[in-house]
């Protein structure tokens, strides 16, 4: 739900980004939305037929109607309006789908982490070696550090998929032959899901499992045992 | 063909079952279509409340991943392939030839074979279904790898791109005799600026299908080949995929377009009649058009904002979608404004198309969300994009096609639907839209394409409003079908000119009378006229207007051919049967000789003659409808070898797995410099018979066409010899699956050699026609003159693929 942005958008850097830049889009949608539906609806029924007024009806039958009908001031008015809107929240998104996508420098403290999509499961490989294999039948426990920026580095074994993690908002497309990157900062610990989002078969629906963030600490003392 | 001789009868002594077969007037063709897409409709829409009736629980159980895979692909393929574009041309094939004030398409059997090979490749894709491992699963836009053989191995799914490929076809077809039968066929005088506005949304339309559709049956013939062939163009790992997207997203997002221009253009009309105001600012909402049109070509990487693609050229597809969705707001409240100061007539049409205004309004706002890369991360593959392009498609563009059905259904039928059935369709579909596909956006987390969800995601309510909604949605058509056949039986006369409307089809009878119009039509000033005929036409006139003189079994015929023949291919590649595509085949060459023994004799009256001074042919002067038609249709086809070029040079950037590895290049291709020099000697003596048809020179025309025939023979002869010495070398055919650069080449070759073959048999047509003596009448002369352009392309085209994999 929409709400829940309130909850999520405190999760992570790039939900923080995403949840602001999506209440934006929201209240300016509805506003917008709104404006349009309540025209139509007084056009509609303001010039419904009604007893006093006359019926307008320039339409003759095999005439051609004026084609210069209509103010073409209030059209370029129209075209402006959109223009601004539309180039204003491209304006004001761009800037946060770079910073999405783009991972910050090397910095000492950051975890990188291999992705291996393929059907129907994820494989995440940590630095030191070690492979999990995790979907939604055959769950293993997979741990993160959390205030660590981690960056996933994704390919995938067979087709496509979509690497997708819904509560930081993050998802890059997983090729064949093809590496690709997203990257996040998690603050609150718990339990998240891990997504598929492209069709990639007949077990796409369970291709999905639970990933927990853990402090550094705790995070450090469960992969050192691997 | 000897109908019209032979059995000059009354209209009504002519076999129904004859004349729905065998007919090519475009009114007759536009109810085949408007019937045939609802079949589609409701089949596509089944699907999709069996998908909504699982999605009702969590962890359901009623469909399974084999099945809803199935379903979700075929629900998406029906309804954009077969169903929304077929239901909005229908009307265009109905009420475009009689808005401009023809008498029929320029080509009328070429419009009765785009109809056929529309028909018979739906039949071919829903049989799919019937072939072991079930029909195509993988997702309506056909991403690869998945859906190349290896993880996609169903035999169903062979049948459905064979299927897709005859839809491309038959679109390709539409496209030409459109473009024809609008530029050529106007009435003497009707200006562009004064035609209906849906008559200029089809022309756009048409612009787009033009340069579409050849790339989609490109795309489908190389996934073909990768499928049965062992071809690796799409899904090698050096970039395959990546090639795919780029290739399908060229067509997909045009097509978007494609189906959304026409319904808007009926939304016009209805809403100029039902505010009694004329539309507003016309030139300003035709150069919406024409700039729609224009930037839907550049578009179409916002599909892949999730993709490596670099994201400079994300951004400037992100600019160039911000772009378009400036002319689409202003085309959408341009309809809007057009009911300012006029009285609104709260009638079915009218109710529709504000209906589809709101849901526009709707799907826009949920779009612009879209075009932002940052909102993508979390919105790309959900619930969210479903919700949104419903609300277009379902809303806005259903709810477009619908104002036009309801409109002219008195015209068509001489029948006045019954409003207040209308009115209850309108409603329940309105709500039962909203209540459906509103609750997608609150799924905006919920990954599309799920057959099953867990519980405790919150999903759970938001999905059983939707399937409700759903089953609202779903069960309101009944209403459509229940008002038409109650109206066609009982409904009450609706006279000619129900509406008071001003454009052509409102002057005649309803239902139109064969040829539409009895006289000429010719607009004067502002003023539609039609001017009588005058006493004593000719005899030609009189055998053209002849009952069933407009009948050809060809269509249908050929149509039929190539339905058993790919149906027979399908099931010879699951190894059941080969004598299926023999008849096929069989059935294919009888009716494809028989058009030809008919063009021969000149045996079809074509009801708009050519050059005819009483049409507005501005600004094609001197242009027949033959060579206007060639020209689209050549033009196009360079979108075939663009696309092939295109991919060739996108692996070659993309993969170090290019190139053969032993040998000198220009060794591989023996010879080439045999197949260059006869392609391009053989432009020389094609020139030469063009010449001689236009000078009335035998001789030259049977001496040049004979040469390039013989040309023609070299060049396959030294290709077939390259091919085999290849495969000598341990390079042949099955070597396609280890080697991107064989797979590419060999697909280039195969899509060439089956434009040479096609050009050889119309080049031996027109060498028997010319020993007849037919060699120099308009339109043979114009047609070797288009046979000499097409010629010139697949030469060239040949000399430049060939060369470019001689050198890389």
């Amino acid at each position: 739900m929409f709400v829940s942005g309130l909850v999520l958008a405190a999760v992570s850097v790039t939900s923080a980004k995403w949840w602001s830049l999506f209440y934006l889009y929201l209240i300016i949608g509805f506003v917008a939305s709104s404006f349009f539906v309540g025209w139509i609806l007084y056009l509609v029924i303001s010039t419904r037929p009604r007893r006093g007024r006359p019926n307008t009806n320039t339409i003759k039958p095999g005439v051609i109607p004026s084609a210069t009908r209509g103010k073409t001031r209030s059209v370029i008015f129209l075209i402006l309006f959109l223009a601004i809107v539309f180039y204003g929240l491209f304006a004001y998104s761009l800037p946060a789908a770079y910073y999405m996508r783009q991972a910050p420098s090397h910095t000492a403290n950051e975890l990188v982490i291999t992705v291996y999509a393929q059907q129907w499961a994820w494989t995440f490989k940590y630095p030191n070696g070690y492979n999990v294999t995790s979907n939604a039948i055959h769950s293993s426990l997979i741990e993160f550090p959390t205030n660590t920026t981690i960056e996933f580095n994704v390919t995938s074994k067979d087709v496509m998929h979509e690497f997708s993690i819904p509560a930081f908002d993050v998802k890059v497309d997983a090729f064949p032959g093809v590496w690709t990157t997203a990257w996040t900062n998690v603050n609150a610990q718990g339990t998240y899901q891990v997504f598929c989002t492209e069709l990639c078969g007949a077990g796409h629906a369970y291709m999905w499992t639970n990933i927990s963030f853990v402090s550094p600490s705790a995070y450090q003392a469960w992969i050192s045992g691997k | 063909m000897g109908y019209g001789r032979k059995e000059k009868t009354e209209f009504g002594t002519v076999n129904p079952v004859k004349k729905w077969l065998f007919t090519t007037n475009h009114k007759d063709i536009g109810i085949l279509y408007l019937v045939t897409s609802l079949v589609v409709f409701f089949i596509a829409g089944s699907l999709a409340l069996a998908m909504r009736t699982q999605l009702f629980y969590p962890e359901n159980n009623f469909l399974n991943s084999y099945y809803y895979n199935q379903f979700v692909t075929t629900h998406g393929l029906l309804m954009v392939f077969f169903f929304i574009s077929a239901f909005a041309f229908a009307f265009a094939n109905y009420i475009v030839p009689i808005q401009i004030g023809a008498k029929d398409m320029a080509f009328p059997r070429l419009n009765a074979l785009s109809y056929w090979l529309y028909a018979f490749s739906a039949a071919l894709f829903i049989s799919g279904y019937f072939f072991t491992g079930g029909n195509i699963a993988g997702g309506w836009y056909i991403y690869q790898p998945l859906n190349g053989v290896q993880f996609s191995p169903s035999y169903g799914e062979n049948a459905a791109i064979l299927a897709l490929i005859v839809l491309s076809s038959s679109v390709i077809v539409s496209t030409a005799n459109f473009a024809a039968t609008i530029a050529l066929k106007r009435a003497k005088g009707y200006k562009w600026l004064d035609l209906p506005m849906f008559t200029i949304s089809i022309m756009f339309t048409i612009m787009m299908m033009w340069m579409a559709f050849p790339v989609v049956a490109t795309d489908l013939v190389l996934l073909f080949a990768g499928r049965v062939l062992g071809s690796t163009v799409l899904v090698s790992s050096a970039g395959g995929a990546l090639l795919w997207q780029q290739l399908f997203w060229f067509f997909g997002h045009p097509e978007v377009y494609i189906v959304f221009l026409p319904a808007l253009g009926m939304m016009y009309d209805v809403s100029s009649h039902f505010s009694g105001m004329p539309v507003y600012t016309k030139k300003m909402m035709i150069g919406a058009f024409a700039v729609e049109t224009l930037l839907s070509l550049t578009v179409y990487m916002h599909h892949m904002f999730m993709t490596d693609t670099n994201i400079f050229w994300l951004t400037i597809a992100n600019i160039n979608t911000m772009a378009i969705g400036i002319p689409a707001g202003v085309l959408v409240l341009g309809e809007l404004m057009t009911k300012i100061d006029g009285t609104f007539r709260p009638e079915t049409p009218a109710l529709f198309t504000v209906g589809g205004v709101i849901a526009f309004i709707i799907g826009g706002a949920s779009g612009i969300f879209l075009a932002s890369i940052a909102l993508d991360s979390g919105l790309n593959g959900n619930y969210w994009v479903v919700g949104h392009f419903h609300y277009i498609f379902a809303g806005t563009i259903l709810f477009g096609i619908y104002s036009g059905l309801y409109f002219w259904f008195p015209k068509m039928t001489g029948k006045m639907y019954n409003e207040r059935l209308g009115k209850i369709h309108f409603a329940s579909s309105f709500i039962g839209l909203n209540l459906l596909y509103f609750p997608m956006f609150i799924l905006f987390d919920m990954p599309r394409r799920y057959y099953t969800y867990p519980s405790g995601m919150g999903w759970t309510l938001p999905n059983q409003i939707a399937t409700i909604g759903a089953f609202i949605f779903g069960f309101s058509q009944l209403f459509l079908i229940i008002n038409m056949a109650y109206s066609l039986a009982k409904g009450p006369v609706a006279g000619d000119n129900p509406w008071g409307a001003w454009s052509y089809e409102w002057l005649i009878p309803s239902p139109p009378p064969e040829f539409n119009f009895e006289g000429t039509p010719i607009v004067k000033g502002s003023v539609l006229m039609v001017i009588p005929p005058v006493e004593g036409a000719s005899g030609a006139e009189t055998h053209a207007h002849a009952p069933g003189a407009h009948l050809s079994p060809w269509p249908f015929t050929i149509s039929l051919g190539t339905f058993l023949a790919l149906l027979g291919l399908a099931m010879y590649i699951e190894g059941l049967t080969d004598w299926v595509m023999a008849i096929g085949l069989m059935v294919f060459v009888i009716a494809a000789l028989g058009w030809m023994i008919d063009d021969y004799h000149d045996a079809f009256p074509t009801v708009e003659k050519e050059n005819d001074p009483n049409k507005e042919t501005w600004p094609f002067r001197n242009m027949d409808s033959r060579r206007m038609g060639m020209w689209v249709f050549l033009t196009g086809d360079v979108f075939i070898f663009i696309t092939l070029f295109a991919s060739t040079m996108f692996l070659v950037w993309q993969g170090p797995l290019f190139g053969l590895s032993t040998g000198d290049p220009i060794e591989k291709f023996p010879n080439f410099a045999v197949s260059a020099v006869v392609l391009a000697g053989s432009i020389f003596s094609m020139y030469a018979a063009a010449r001689g048809s236009r000078n009335g020179n035998r001789d030259a025309v049977i001496s040049g066409l004979s040469l390039t025939f013989i040309f023609a023979l070299i060049y396959i002869g030294a290709t077939l010899s390259d091919w085999s010495q290849l495969a000598a070398a341990g390079s042949g055919f099955s070597a396609m699956s280890g080697s991107v650069y064989l797979s590419a080449f060999y697909d280039g070759g195969i899509i060439h050699l089956a434009h040479i073959i096609a050009a050889i048999a119309v080049m031996l047509f027109f060498i028997v026609k010319a020993i007849g003596g037919k060699h120099s009448s308009g339109t043979v002369s114009a047609s070797i003159s288009s046979l000499f352009y097409f010629w010139v392309l697949i030469a060239l085209a040949g000399i430049i693929l060939t060369g470019v994999f001689v050198t890389v």
